[in-house]
């Protein structure tokens, strides 16, 4: 336990040295709060339930953070550990494989959180965002997304054999997901066919469960998305189970 | 029962236990026989030497005694240990330097060894004072560098402060040495000489003949998963009949069938004027030739006699060179 507390906590520290990481947790999402919130200046009153842009707007950056890291950090860093044998090295000392694997999830859970609490921050002071959903179904909702999506970036850690692959395919998968998902530019704009495409992408399921969880529609309103990420989560977890190798 | 019956017992050579035992290692790689069966046992408290080319199986066995690998057949114990069913227990009591392996770019060496500290039960008293470690491995002036910003040497003697951290009983360095200078695997042997000294059982893996020579206690000579031989440097350089070579030039023509009937000369060859003689009995026929040289007025020139190393060994196993 000693080993697994001190193991997160150098990989806190790891991840802040990291520019690329940091940018994206902490820097991009308010650059885009700060972006959109400008442009769609539309007064509450004017949308359907007293919700504003901003309301929509950041349960669905949330969604993005969660991806980067998912992406970028997790699948990222699992790649390029194997790879110059990090992991081999954990591996003839007495820490457990959980324990090494267990500490990786927890970092980017840990700073994929504290991004959406500082989104949520500049949103309240800067633009006046309103939630009307319980803390606990918002802290709930993005549990549930974070694990589906780190699962996902998990198996593509376990699938690539060399960080430069792993880094190509994570940016292939992370733009178009983050673009066309509703996560970026609301659905609402787009045509039917892409509204229909975004349904196959599972980062839609997240910004959609996370927009319900903040403006508290309830569970019912979410029962779709929480079958598709528990799904997700499930199936990736299996097939990395079986993909995963340390070396 | 007497008093010292018991002890008499308990202090009887068999129950003395081996570091490391293996019997009839096997593994193999798809189809091809990485380990052939091979056997030894390694006392506690020497410097053990696996030397072999690249490719004879020397990483293999390692990190099959480590833990790392599953042996196909045969049986490992480390400290009394199996490394597959007991494998957390015995991670607690090894320390172990990787071949090629590598650290976060982004830690610095003090954190580094905080780390690596916490990964074991046995806590140490180095608290935050990792001078007392790190001097003797020169890095006393590096705890707050980055492992990037580490020069090859000493990113090599960080990790054997990693495998250090926890005061293990084996410490396991596999081709430590590969890509130093001749300089630094000097500085290395010494400091392998000083963790020996302080009662620690080390196996190691090299390439290098002259590391093996000078570093181990014992060396098994390993080629295509098995071991040729296995001996101290000294004992398999003279159960090979290695001969030393008498080297020396000569001035003006030289007739060197006459120096191939001086006693105890096996062979003679000669190289661009040089004359090397081969002998196993090299001090007697060093002064039988001077003997001659004087009673003949022959100049000699450079006269000077080689030791007989592990390579010829090597060579005489194998019929090949060490590096083809």
């Amino acid at each position: 336990m000693r080993g697994f507390l001190n193991l997160t906590w150098i990989e806190v520290k790891l991840f802040l040295r990291e520019w690329q990481a940091v940018f994206f947790t902490f820097i991009f999402l308010p650059m885009l709060l700060f972006f959109f919130g400008s442009i769609y200046r539309v007064s509450p009153e004017e949308m359907a339930g007293g919700f504003g842009p901003v309301d929509y707007m950041v349960p669905a950056f949330v969604a993005i953070g969660i991806a980067s890291n998912a992406f970028f950090s997790i699948g990222g860093v699992l790649t390029s550990y194997r790879e110059r044998g990090i992991f081999r090295r954990f591996r003839v000392t007495p820490l457990r494989p959980s324990g090494i694997l267990g500490a990786q999830v927890l970092v980017a859970y840990l700073m994929t959180l504290l991004s959406a609490l500082l989104l949520m921050i500049l949103a309240r002071l800067f633009f006046g965002l309103k939630t009307s959903g319980d803390y606990l179904s918002m802290w709930a909702a993005f549990t549930l997304g974070s694990l589906s999506i780190f699962s996902l970036g998990f198996l593509i850690g376990s699938l690539c054999k060399t960080a430069r692959i792993s880094y190509a395919v994570n940016t292939t998968l992370f733009f178009p997901m983050i673009f066309l998902s509703g996560a970026t530019f609301p659905l609402e704009i787009m045509p039917e066919s892409m509204r229909r495409l975004a349904q196959l992408i599972p980062l839609h399921h997240v910004v959609a469960l996370l927009q319900n969880a903040w403006l508290g529609r309830g569970l019912a309103a979410s029962r779709l998305n929480i079958a598709v990420l528990g799904g997700l989560f499930v199936l990736c977890a299996a097939l990395s189970a079986r993909a995963f190798k340390w070396e | 029962m007497a008093p010292g019956a018991f002890s008499a017992i308990m202090g009887a050579e068999s129950f003395v236990m081996k570091a490391i035992s293996v019997a009839g290692l096997i593994k193999n790689y798809g189809g091809l026989r990485a380990i052939d069966g091979i056997s030894f046992e390694v006392e506690p408290g020497e410097i053990f030497g696996m030397v072999g080319p690249n490719g004879a199986g020397k990483t293999t066995t390692i990190e099959c005694i480590e833990g790392l690998r599953r042996p196909d057949g045969g049986t490992i114990r480390v400290l009394g240990l199996d490394p597959q069913r007991d494998g957390y227990e015995l991670r607690e009591r090894i320390g172990v330097q990787l071949q090629a392996t590598a650290l976060y770019e982004r830690i610095r060496v003090c954190e580094a060894l905080q780390l690596f500290a916490s990964f074991y039960r046995k806590r140490h008293g180095w608290g935050q004072n990792w001078e007392e470690l790190v001097e003797p491995l020169g890095l006393a002036d590096k705890l707050n560098s980055y492992y990037h910003a580490l020069s090859g040497g000493q990113k090599q003697r960080l990790h054997i402060a990693l495998a250090l951290v926890h005061d293990p009983k084996i410490v396991f360095l596999d081709e430590l040495t590969t890509g130093l200078d001749p300089q630094a695997r000097r500085a290395m042997w010494a400091l392998i000489k000083k963790i020996r000294a302080q009662g620690k059982t080390i196996f190691l893996t090299t390439h290098y003949m002259e590391e093996a020579e000078q570093l181990c206690d014992r060396v098994a000579i390993l080629d295509r998963g098995k071991i040729l031989a296995l001996d101290s440097p000294s004992g398999l350089i003279a159960s090979l009949g290695g001969e030393n070579r008498i080297l020396f030039t000569l001035e003006g023509p030289a007739d060197v069938d006459s120096f191939q009937r001086l006693p105890h000369v096996s062979r003679v060859e000669r190289i661009d004027g040089k004359i090397i003689l081969y002998s196993s009995k090299s001090s007697v026929v060093l002064l039988e030739l001077i003997k001659r040289a004087e009673s003949n007025a022959w100049s000699l020139q450079d006269l000077h006699v080689q030791r007989a190393t592990l390579e010829d060994v090597f060579l005489t196993l194998t019929g090949r060179a060490l590096r083809e």
